[in-house]
């Protein structure tokens, strides 16, 4: 499964950049020991314009590049952790609603409906500024907006597997229902998931990078967001506060996708002929 | 001495968008402790319904089932799944691609707690050698094996709990016939050292007759003929069973027995079967009295059963015609 | 109509050498390899074989409807005295359908689900022949008697989806024979249906081959089958013909090994009776790229010996017989007796 995901070219560019940018959160004490927002020169310097600072300051004479590599921290930590908590409840969500169908199904699939008609990021702006801009919240805003999609995946996927012979083998031999679920239905139905996930944590790194560029950030934390949000008043002379931490959440972005692409080839050898 | 298995009077409804199917329109049948009861029909005359029934998948929805004389709960499938397992048609989808074949053999004994790890471990590799899977086999992966060897796995999957009732729901249909042989046998001598009882349900009247003591041959959820698999085979007299006998390449003992039935059409609309004789709209023996009366099962010696009420008139005169 | 046993002189199908490639970066398999045969207007030739014998593939080569990443060779394959070694797709589009057309085993994938069956009937109809609508649709009317459906110019305006499994079939029947095919390709045509439909269908494609003098190549795994329609039978295995000749010389005195051990392990009679075990074949079909060096029926043949590993038995027409086998050890007739 790895293996098959590093040979594709798509599977291995993407984590490739994606170790890269796991490599600047985890090394960013050791690089930047003063931390993000320590003042180190004039406000305003262009990239290269003095030595040792190579992506220049920011409005406050803050150094970029240690910003970014802090940022890249805050950007993966929301993106993972509100996509496990998405996971969590969507799976189980779509999982009983697929396994028990009828009543239960419906009544599910119509919160899920409920939840999707709003539309994700407007949904997230409320949310936050209702609950008060904090990292926490912002991981629980995130959640709640991309949950649905999770549990009507893992819906379709189990209602297929359920009727499968083995499902039925196993009923026969009298095994209890919360087992069939957890041993038999939910592995058979997660690979596409695991697909949507990587996208999940994707959508999540740009929706708090949006909402931090709107001034919805956790004003305690650096990410992505929190620097362009700094350089948006300036952004038609000194843009390159903005494009710079806007490039590195494009890059991540597309590494995510390029290793749900990778992951998803790699689950379903049979299209990948195409 | 009560038999081994009896339904009683089963009704199974399926619900659908136009209306709700009788799919098996009550049905009585007794097995009697090591016989092999053979269950002929078409797809949609209700032997499968049936045969879900039986197992816990699907709740009837009056009927009652008995094992040993003991009344079973159709909710409680945990009870009597120790006694009554299944054989899947499908060797393909019928076993969990993720597990390995060993794993697969001892799940059985983990969800009813037979014997500690080591003893499962031990019980589930003597079951895979006894159906003829070797020691190198037992870590692969179901999709590494061939259809006939997947359906060995399946077999020692239903054997693990030691069942007094096995459904064989079509078993060697989806298998190359050189391959049919080898599961064939191997489920014979299953069921004679074990003194197993089975309902072999098939569409393939020569296999269900060389694994049979008796046949039942069902038509839109009915029973319209039953008895010793020799009885029925020589002598078929329910038209619809001479029909199938006579498409299935056996014309020429058909026709020393009675009248020859070819049918032209195909099965009524399940919503809204004939009244009287269920199979009198494809019939073309039908006459005035099977659009009113239902025919009942009436003895015609032997225990040989059938449901027609013309059924008498070629009974009497007919010699059966040993193939 | 007596069954010739014989490969008549002027077949209307004529394949000889015929091999399938599966294209591999560790070199090519055979998946079909060097298969002869040929078929006579009003003669049904049933190529019969289990999963893995190329049987499909081998009608769907001569339709050259074969997947880019499967290649195919052939000594000589001629169709109504028209050269198709090696066609182009011109050639190939010109016989498809007027010349030779197919029948699948799945109607429902064959059929286009959001086409009336008028549309689907005139369209193959008018793809042959240039004529208005309306004789199209009279056309199509009577082709749906031909295959005997019932109050036919009501089905006319049925979806594929809504019609019973047999009508199906009779209606990828009735668009088969739409191009006035001289000779016809069936792919199990019956094995999905029930055994009375099946038992109707097959009644109708001997009728037709009667009447319209039809040369039929028959694909089935279903030795009933074989005995119910065929005239003359190839036996394939794992991807050669391993005898041929008529069907009821074949079954009644079978000589290759694999032949003899299809017909007996085919349950007849009672275990419940007379107690006699069926006999097995052991072992399974390999597949191509498995296949021993030698005969490959060799692993699972009980009358195997050293030759039969190291060289291919050759297809050789048995002198004086219209058998040809492809066995060193062969059983012998007087076995039989």
């Amino acid at each position: 499964m790895l293996r098959r995901v590093l040979l594709s070219p798509a599977g291995f560019v993407g984590l490739l950049l994606l170790l890269m940018i796991v490599g600047m959160a985890l090394s960013a004490g050791y690089f930047f020991p003063k931390g993000p927002w320590a003042l180190v020169a004039r406000p305003y310097m262009w990239p290269g314009q003095r030595p040792g600072l190579l992506f220049g300051t920011d409005s406050l004479g803050r150094d970029i590049l240690a910003a970014i590599f802090y940022g890249s921290r805050v950007s993966l930590i929301v993106g993972l952790v509100a996509t496990v908590c998405a996971l969590a409840v969507g799976i189980t969500v779509g999982s009983i609603a697929g396994y028990f169908g009828r009543g239960v199904d419906a009544v599910l699939m119509r919160i899920t409906d409920a939840f999707q008609t709003i539309p994700g990021f407007l949904f997230a702006i409320v949310l936050v500024s209702i609950l008060s801009p904090s990292v926490t919240n912002i991981v629980i805003a995130i959640a709640v907006v991309s949950w649905p999609p999770v549990a009507r995946l893992t819906r379709a996927e189990v209602l297929r597997v359920r009727e499968t012979e083995y499902v039925q083998s196993c009923k026969i031999i009298g095994m209890s229902t919360p087992r069939i679920i957890l041993t038999q239905v939910l592995p058979n139905s997660l690979s596409p998931v695991i697909v949507v996930a990587a996208v999940l944590v994707a959508t999540a790194i740009i929706t708090e990078a949006g909402l931090s560029f709107l001034g919805l950030g956790d004003p305690n934390v650096m990410s992505w967001g929190t620097l362009i949000n700094v350089g948006r008043p300036s952004i038609r002379s000194t843009w390159f506060i903005c494009v710079l931490p806007g490039l590195f959440v494009v890059m991540t972005v597309l590494a995510l996708n390029l290793l749900g692409d990778a992951i998803n080839d790699a689950l379903n050898p049979h299209f990948r002929k195409r | 001495m009560s038999p081994r298995l009896q339904i009683d009077e089963m009704v199974v409804e399926h619900r659908t968008k136009r209306g709700v199917v009788h799919a098996v329109a009550g049905v009585s049948l007794e097995l009697a402790a090591g016989e092999t009861l053979g269950l002929v029909g078409e797809s949609g005359c209700g032997k499968s319904s049936l045969a879900r029934a039986i197992v816990g998948l699907n709740t009837p929805k009056s009927g009652a089932i008995r094992i040993d004389g003991r009344a079973t709960d159709p909710r409680r499938r945990g009870a009597q799944a120790r006694d009554i397992q299944m054989v899947f048609q499908d060797p393909y989808g019928s076993l969990n691609p993720r597990m390995s074949v060993r794993e697969l053999v001892e799940e059985p004994l983990s969800v009813h707690r037979l014997g500690n790890r080591a003893e499962r471990v031990a019980t589930a590799k003597a079951l895979l050698e006894r159906v003829g899977i070797s020691a190198a086999m037992h870590d692969r992966l179901p999709h590494q094996l061939s259809g006939g060897q997947r359906q060995r796995v399946g077999i020692a999957r239903a054997m693990a709990l030691e069942p007094k009732i096995v459904i064989c729901d079509e078993p060697v249909s989806a298998l190359d016939v050189s391959v049919q042989a080898q599961v064939l046998n191997l489920l014979l001598d299953l069921q004679k050292e074990q003194e197993l009882t089975f309902l072999f349900i098939s569409h393939d009247l020569e296999v269900v007759r060389y694994v049979s003591h008796r046949i039942a041959v069902m038509y839109l959820g009915v029973i319209v003929e039953i008895g010793p698999a020799e009885g029925v085979w020589s002598l078929p007299l329910h038209p619809y069973t001479r029909a199938l006998m006579q498409t299935a390449g056996d014309a020429e003992r058909v026709a020393a027995t009675g009248p020859m039935v070819t049918l032209s059409s195909e099965l009524p609309n399940p919503l809204n079967p004939p009244s009287g004789c269920r199979f009198r709209t494809r019939c073309p023996l039908a006459i005035e009295v099977c659009a009113r009366d239902v025919p009942a099962l009436e003895d015609f010696g032997d225990g040989h059963r059938v449901a027609c009420h013309r059924a008498g008139e070629w009974a009497s005169t007919a010699t059966p015609a040993h193939a | 109509m007596t069954p010739s046993a014989s490969a008549p002189k002027g077949a209307l199908l004529d394949v000889e050498g015929l091999s399938i490639l599966i294209k591999d970066k560790r070199g090519d398999v055979r998946a079909v390899d060097d298969v002869s045969f040929s078929v006579a207007a009003g003669e049904t030739l049933a190529i019969v074989g289990e999963s893995g014998a190329g049987k499909s593939l081998t009608a769907l080569a001569l339709m050259r409807l074969l997947p880019k990443t499967l290649g195919v060779e052939a000594k000589r394959i001629t169709l109504a005295g028209q050269d198709l070694t090696s066609p182009s797709e011109l050639d190939i589009r010109k016989v498809r359908g007027s010349v030779m057309a197919m029948i699948f085993q799945d109607p429902l994938s064959a059929l286009n689900p959001v086409l009336t069956v008028e549309r689907q009937l005139v369209e193959a109809i008018r793809l042959h022949e240039t004529i208005s609508r309306t004789d199209a649709r009279a056309r199509a009317l009577e082709l749906l008697d031909m295959v005997r459906i019932p109050a036919a110019s009501a089905r006319l305006g049925e979806y594929p989806h809504r019609l019973s499994g047999g009508m199906r079939q009779r209606v990828m029947i009735a668009m088969a024979l739409a191009g006035r095919p001289k000779l016809i390709l069936a792919d199990e045509p019956t094995t999905a249906l029930d055994v009375t439909i099946s038992g109707q269908i097959l009644d109708l494609l001997k009728e037709l081959q009667r009447d319209l003098g039809l040369g039929m190549l028959f694909i089935t795994h279903d030795l009933h089958v074989v005995r119910s329609v065929a005239h003359r039978v190839a036996v394939m295995y794992s991807g050669r013909v391993v005898e041929s000749g008529s069907v009821a010389d074949v079954f009644e005195r079978p000589r290759h090994p694999y032949t003899e051990g299809l017909i007996q392990a085919r349950p007849h009679g009672s275990f419940v009776t007379d107690g006699h075990r069926l006999r097995e074949i052991a072992g399974t079909v390999p597949v191509p790229a498995a296949r021993p060096p030698g005969c490959a029926f060799e692993p699972r043949c009980v009358r195997a010996e050293a030759d039969c590993r190291q060289v291919v038995p050759p297809l050789v027409r048995e002198a004086g017989t219209p058998r040809s086998l492809a066995c060193f050890h062969p059983l012998q007739q007087e076995q039989y007796a």
